[in-house]
């Protein structure tokens, strides 16, 4: 089976061998079906499973046809097996049970069979739900469809779980976290145990305790290869909750902010592009674009900071044009051939260069509107430790303006942990005039901010200003366009769970242990996995190969921001001998985190 | 009855039953061999080892022949009839196996036929047949299915291959009397591998007392076999079975063992062999004996390039023999030999024989008994023969052996040891603590044991408490909670589930002991698993809201109580339902002692008060309305007295209210009243808002009553808002200030190139400063 995502694999680590595996699972299930079939498909998966496989190959395994799940009857369609691609969530075996009777009353063309792939994991409770249903009996197969991870680029895995935060945090859910374990157990069966495992944050440390008990389970596997991966940091996104709530000011970061980016896709409004593509109907759907380092263009530019996007569009426009002139100076036949083989490449570097202009300006727009640029000055005073303890007149204006609440909570909630929690007075303050604005119910949204640690009085270990200025959070005079450190995603706050990633490739977590106290949630140092590896105890001295680089994989239990994602890319890039892969439960930015909190009905 | 290749014992009833017992006696399973065999008996039948296993073909009543290939996974399947068989048995038959499927040769009378499973029947001609025979009385197929043997009724016997295209001789024995036995004693591991040589086969023949061998150049030797008359009659005489390498003859006092002397074993001890096993097995005498002989034979095995072979042979010879005072003589003559030829394929073979040795040593003791050459050993191969010693409970020995051969843990000692603990909770005379804390003791050291199997092993044996004892070992908690609750032991699966971190498990656990239990009781069992409740409540949440307020009440957990009233609160429509949701939460929340959820859900009561009373009056709904909405929403139905009676009850923020205001006049466009509005009071939150509105209300028109209200630092930005970059950059210029500066310079664009320059020159002196 030939893999036709090969920027999967130039990183680091072949990633490209996580979608492999992924692909031959499903192809062996659907193998399970001989015979025509129709998938139906949960809504939330069909974009994933683009990451996986394309049509054309579920085709070569005769799928005929594809629906969105409805609770509503199947269009007819003459195949031998219909097969239900759905998540275990208990509405949707209520949809596929109507399904399943519509289709058993109607005339359709002869029998059919039925089957269920659960993805990823087959629940109790779905199965019992669908046998309450009564069509359990109905169903050949009941399978469970082990996605355990999906790799989203060559540097980040995804287990596209994106209620994890909530499950965890609200509803005290540990699913998520058996999940976790279990992505991280298959991405160890593909790359060899990880040896030494680190962790911050309220879920690291059981965690590791499900690691090591699968690691029991699974009894002594053959120990003699060496792990690609040399260390596993495992950060809690409780650890963390300031870098989702701060604006991300990368290209990459933005986009998402702005127009939200889904399994690798983003969708923009077409107005723009509407020159670009000559048909009038287009213009009415919106543009997606696909944001991969497949796109070239994109990987150079995903994780600069917008302030240096358009000198770097500008430069790539004036190389394409010149490229293109080169048509006059060639003169012999030869050079003419060569100019033409190269316009393939070029046409489409420039179609690529037009797309990036275009969506390059709707996020210029956006950024110059004063609403944008007032909410980031407040960020960044509350960033920078001023002001935080006293209510803040720009929070004050969006309330009374009644701005959207996730755009009020988003500061309110950075504020409060800048400011280690809220005095009573502001606390009750805030809190009444946020019911008066949005609504009673808004209480529930309050609490839940409570419980998960966004909103808080004051009190506790935590104290941000002895954090950031021992960790170095805030970095002033930040080169935009070439930077020296990782704030520069942030325009001048470096990424706190970044940081501590960064700070245990060097020097190490011991000089930071007074820090790593305040910081919420136990701390996991330097657990040992199965048997300790030689490198480690040779190779001290002899690092001088580029191979012989330390690989970090970084586990974001409840979501890692696209800024973190840049900032990890250039720690990568710096080639002083580390390298990290991202692995998380999704990928999350703040008004995601936020509109999951936020009731209603 | 016979053994199979397990050490099994097999049976087969008249009716067709196969019954399969092990080593012990104990009934192990059983199978029928079909219809035809139970309607019509079983006649005769014959068990072979195939290369699937051990087949068995039965022939029935109505001289039908039904071939089983492997007894372990029985398919009975039928062969051909024999042609011209109505009411007499073919005259002899016999089983000949292949690589895939076992086929039957039967003859009736003279004529011999192949029975294949397809149904095929052919007739099978003996090549170069020069007797003349009226029926074969006797026929035989060697283990590797290669040669075979007919005997007649004129007592001539033809031997030749076993496609009846080669004959090797025939050999006339005189004697016409049909033979207890007609066996092949062959060597098929070497004819395998060498071309046939007439001293690897023979054909036995028994009769009683007496013993022929024949070999294909017609030579031959009889041997008298000792027969004991005391005995009563059918078990006195000896019973001889083919194995690969020889034949086994058992008689009721002794278990000899008939084979070809093997060549490397001949080449050495032969007299006056000069064959360079012998030579090399001289030097290491010699050597011993601190003879300059030894250099002697030495060199001469050396001169002829002969000491490999020297090697590899005396290697061989002691494989073959049966002594450990020869094998120890032929070894150290072999690993004399062997450090003069650095070969690593000697080494190998020399390090093999010598494990083998020890091994085929241990099990030949009388103690174990399993008699077994080294090419039986190589056959069965070692893992059979530690299932062998499995199966008869010589743990200990197997182990041994597992270790010795550093076999992987979980094929190895893990496996023998899983064995043994089954077998040990089995015996009830030790008690459940010190049996399952032995079993640990042995087991701890060992991975890949499931305990799980060997505590189903112990409630087979109706022992429950050893076996949830052992649970407590089991690794894999799927398996743990599925036994657990097997056992009834709810309250602990769930408790294993839990640990497990599997929600999944944990879910289905919950639901068994939901099952199982009484709701009291089940509440006490779950209350004691934080994260089970935990799940618990969620699928309340889901599916029982009824059951999950009760849970909260229980917990004394109000505030979540509070939450689901507030939840029912806005889920319904009906406002009586409301009210009494509300109050509910306020009891919840005063019960909690949250002064701050006491305060907002009695405002909230009094708002929907506010708001029906309203909604009575006019006939606006104020449904689902916010504090601030429902101002708003008067506000802008010109309802300012209502409006000002709530800001006053709730004592509404100033700034709220001034941009309530602002906003309202601003929507329904009455631009008058906003500019008086203006000049009511000092607005507590500046001038710049009422730019904004109307901006935002298409009204540019009216921004300049604002301008220069707008407090000094503020106005740069409401001159850019409005888009008058000409004035903003003037005054920014004029106060020299950065922030102002910078902002103007971001908006000046393509169009106010001139201005940009002025900003940008005004900076560059800030700058400077």
């Amino acid at each position: 089976m030939t893999s036709s995502a090969p920027h999967l694999s130039t990183g680091c680590v072949n990633l490209g061998l996580i979608r492999d595996d992924s692909r031959k699972e499903l192809l062996r299930l659907l193998d399970k079906c001989a015979g025509t079939k129709a998938l139906v498909w949960d809504p939330e998966l069909t974009e994933q499973f683009g990451l996986i496989a394309e049509y054309s190959l579920l085709k070569e395994y005769e799928v005929d046809r594809m629906f969105p799940l409805r609770p509503t009857r199947l269009p007819k369609s003459n195949v031998q097996h219909i097969v239900f691609v759905t998540r275990p969530v208990a509405s949707l075996m209520d949809q596929i049970a109507v399904n399943i009777k519509k289709e058993e009353e109607g005339d359709g063309f002869g029998r059919k069979e039925f089957h269920v792939f659960f993805v990823p994991w087959k629940s109790f409770l779905c199965v019992q739900k669908l046998e309450e249903l009564g069509v359990y009996g109905a169903l050949t197969n009941v399978e469970e469809y082990k996605l355990d991870v999906i790799a989203l680029d060559s540097d980040i895995l995804s287990m596209e779980h994106h209620s994890a935060f909530y499950d965890i945090n609200i509803d005290e859910d540990m699913t998520s976290l058996y999940l976790a374990a279990k992505a991280i157990m298959s991405i160890q069966k593909q790359f060899g145990t990880i040896p030494l495992v680190y962790g911050k944050g309220k879920c690291s440390k059981n965690l590791c305790g499900l690691l090591r008990k699968m690691q029991e389970e699974i009894g002594e596997v053959a120990e003699d290869e060496q792990s690609q991966i040399d260390r596993l940091i495992i950060i809690d996104r409780t650890a963390d909750l300031i870098t989702p709530l701060a604006s991300q000011l990368t290209y990459e970061g933005l986009i998402d902010e702005i127009y939200g980016i889904t399994n690798t896709t983003a969708s923009f409004p077409p107005d723009k592009f509407s020159k670009a593509s000559k048909s009038e109907d287009l213009a009415t759907e919106k543009k997606k674009v696909v944001l991969t380092s497949k796109d070239e263009l994109f990987s150079q530019l995903r994780n600069c900071n917008f302030n240096a996007v358009g000198p770097n569009l500008k430069k790539q426009a004036r190389t394409i044009s010149e490229k293109f002139e080169e048509r006059h100076a060639a003169k012999t036949v030869g050079e003419m051939k060569q100019f033409v083989s190269h316009l393939p490449q070029m046409q489409q570097a420039k179609a690529a260069l037009a797309i990036h202009t275009n969506i390059a300006e709707l996020i210029k727009e956006y950024t110059e509107e004063s609403d944008f640029l007032e909410t980031l000055s407040v960020e960044q005073e509350f960033l920078n430790g001023i002001g935080t303890d006293k209510i803040n007149p720009f929070i004050e204006d969006c309330l009374f303006q009644k701005r959207p609440i996730v755009q009020v909570l988003r500061l309110l909630c950075l504020q409060c942990i800048t400011n280690n929690g809220f005095k009573p007075k502001v606390y009750d303050y805030y809190k009444r005039e946020i019911l008066q604005t949005y609504g009673y119910k808004h209480l529930i949204t309050l609490s839940k901010l409570e419980k998960c640690g966004l909103l808080r009085p004051m009190g506790g270990p935590w104290n941000y200003n002895t954090v950031r200025k021992s960790l170095r959070l805030i970095v002033e005079d930040i080169n935009e366009k070439e930077p020296q450190d990782i704030a520069y995603v942030h325009s001048g706050y470096a990424p706190l769970s970044v940081r501590l990633a960064q700070i245990l490739s060097h020097p190490g977590w011991r000089s930071i242990e007074e820090v790593l106290k305040i910081i919420p949630g136990p701390t996991v140092s330097g657990l040992q996995q199965g048997v300790p590896k030689k490198k480690w105890q040779g190779s001290v001295g002899s690092d001088s190969g580029s191979s012989s680089s330390t690989v970090t994989l970084v586990f974001y239990v409840g979501g890692v921001t696209y800024s973190e994602l840049s900032a990890l890319r250039y720690l990568s890039a710096q080639n002083d001998g580390h390298e990290y892969i991202v692995a998380a439960t999704n990928v999350v930015n703040g008004n995601l985190l936020l509109r999951s909190l936020v009731h209603n009905d | 009855m016979a053994w199979t290749h397990n050490d099994d014992l097999l049976c087969l009833q008249e009716d067709g039953q196969v019954l399969i017992y092990n080593v012990f006696g104990q009934f192990q399973r059983s199978f029928t061999m079909g219809k035809d065999c139970r309607d019509n008996k079983v006649m005769e039948f014959e068990v072979f080892i195939g290369q699937q296993g051990t087949g068995l073909v039965a022939m029935s009543g109505l001289f039908r022949f039904l071939l089983v290939n492997n007894v372990d996974d029985p398919k009975v399947r039928i062969l051909a009839d024999v042609p011209g068989l109505k009411t007499t048995p073919p005259s002899s038959w016999c089983v000949l196996p292949g690589s895939r499927t076992s086929k039957v040769l039967a003859a009736n009378d003279n004529d011999v036929y192949l029975l294949d499973q397809g149904g095929h029947c052919s007739q099978q001609i003996p090549t170069g047949l020069t007797a003349n025979p009226s029926s074969y009385i006797s026929m035989a197929v060697s283990v590797d299915g290669k040669h075979v043997a007919l005997y007649m009724n004129t007592g001539t016997i033809w031997i030749g291959s076993s496609d009846f295209q080669e004959k090797y001789c025939e050999f006339n024995t005189n004697d016409g009397r049909r033979p207890k036995q007609l066996l092949w004693c062959c060597d098929s591991i070497t004819s395998n591998t060498r071309r046939l040589s007439d001293r690897d086969i023979a054909i036995v023949v028994y009769w009683p007392k007496t013993l022929l061998v024949v070999g294909p150049k017609k030579d031959w030797v009889r041997y008298s076999v000792e027969e004991d008359l005391n005995v009563p009659s059918g078990m006195a005489s000896a019973v001889l079975s083919a194995d690969m390498d020889g034949i086994r003859i058992v008689t009721v006092n002794r278990h000899d063992f008939l084979q070809h002397v093997p060549n490397a074993v001949e080449g050495i001890f032969k007299v006056g062999s000069m064959a360079p096993g012998a030579l090399l097995n001289d030097a290491a005498k010699e050597y011993n004996h601190q003879s300059e002989k030894a250099d002697e034979y030495l060199r001469m095995l050396l001169d002829n390039g002969q000491l490999p072979e020297a090697v590899e042979k005396c290697t061989l010879a002691a494989a073959a023999e049966f002594q450990p005072r020869i094998q120890k003589l032929l070894l150290s003559a072999a690993s004399f030999g062997k450090s003069f030829v650095p070969s690593i394929k000697l080494t190998d073979l020399f390090v093999n024989t010598c494990q083998n040795l020890r091994i085929l040593n241990a099990v030949r003791d009388f103690n174990i008994g399993i008699a077994l050459t080294a090419a039986q050993l190589q056959h069965l191969t070692i893992n059979c023969l530690i299932d062998r010693l499995v199966s008869r409970r010589e743990f200990q020995l197997a182990f041994h052996i597992c270790k010795y051969l550093k076999i992987p843990e979980d094929q190895g000692s893990s496996r023998i040891l899983s064995h043994w603990a089954c077998y040990k909770v089995q015996q009830s005379n030790v008690d459940d603590t010190s049996n399952a804390r032995a079993i640990r003791d042995k087991l701890q050291s060992a991975r890949g044991v499931s305990y799980a199997d060997i505590a189903e092993k112990a409630v087979e044996s109706g022992r429950k408490d050893l076996a949830i004892k052992l649970l407590e070992f089991e690794p894999r908690a799927a398996e743990q909670v599925r036994l657990l609750s097997k056992l009834g032991k709810h309250t602990l699966a769930l408790e294993k589930a839990v640990m497990s971190g599997n929600t999944d498990l944990a879910y289905s656990a919950i639901a068994r002991l939901r099952e199982r239990t009484n709701l009291s009781e089940f509440l006490v069992a779950i209350r004691q698993q934080p994260i089970a409740y935990k799940l618990y409540l969620k699928s309340c949440r889901e599916q029982n809201e009824q059951m999950l307020k009760d849970l909260h009440e229980q917990e004394d957990n109000f505030i979540e109580l509070a939450h689901c009233h507030i939840h029912d609160s806005c889920s319904t429509f009906r406002p009586e339902d409301r009210v009494m949701s509300l109050h509910a939460a306020l009891d919840s929340f005063s019960k909690a002692r949250d002064d701050f959820g006491v305060k907002a859900t009695e405002e909230q009561l009094q708002l929907l008060r506010d708001q029906t009373n309203f909604e009575q009056q006019t006939d606006h709904s104020f449904a689902e309305l916010s504090m601030h909405d429902t101002i708003h929403e008067l506000l802008i139905t010109n309802q300012l007295k209502k409006a000002e009676q709530l800001r006053k009850q709730y004592k509404v923020n100033d700034k709220r209210w001034w941009w309530l205001r602002i906003q309202s006049l601003a929507e329904i466009g009455s631009f008058n009243e906003l500019e008086s509005f203006s000049k009511s009071k000092k607005s507590p939150i500046g001038y710049l808002p009422f730019i904004e509105m109307c901006m935002k209300y298409n009204a540019p028109g009216e921004v300049p009553k604002y301008i220069s209200k707008v407090s000094q630092e503020k106005r740069v930005s409401a001159l850019l808002k409005v888009g008058n970059v000409k004035a903003a950059a003037d005054l920014a210029i004029q106060t020299r200030n950065l922030v102002d500066l910078d902002m103007t310079l971001k908006r000046c664009g393509v169009e106010h190139r001139e201005i940009a320059e002025q900003v940008k020159g005004a900076l560059m002196q800030l700058q400077r400063r």
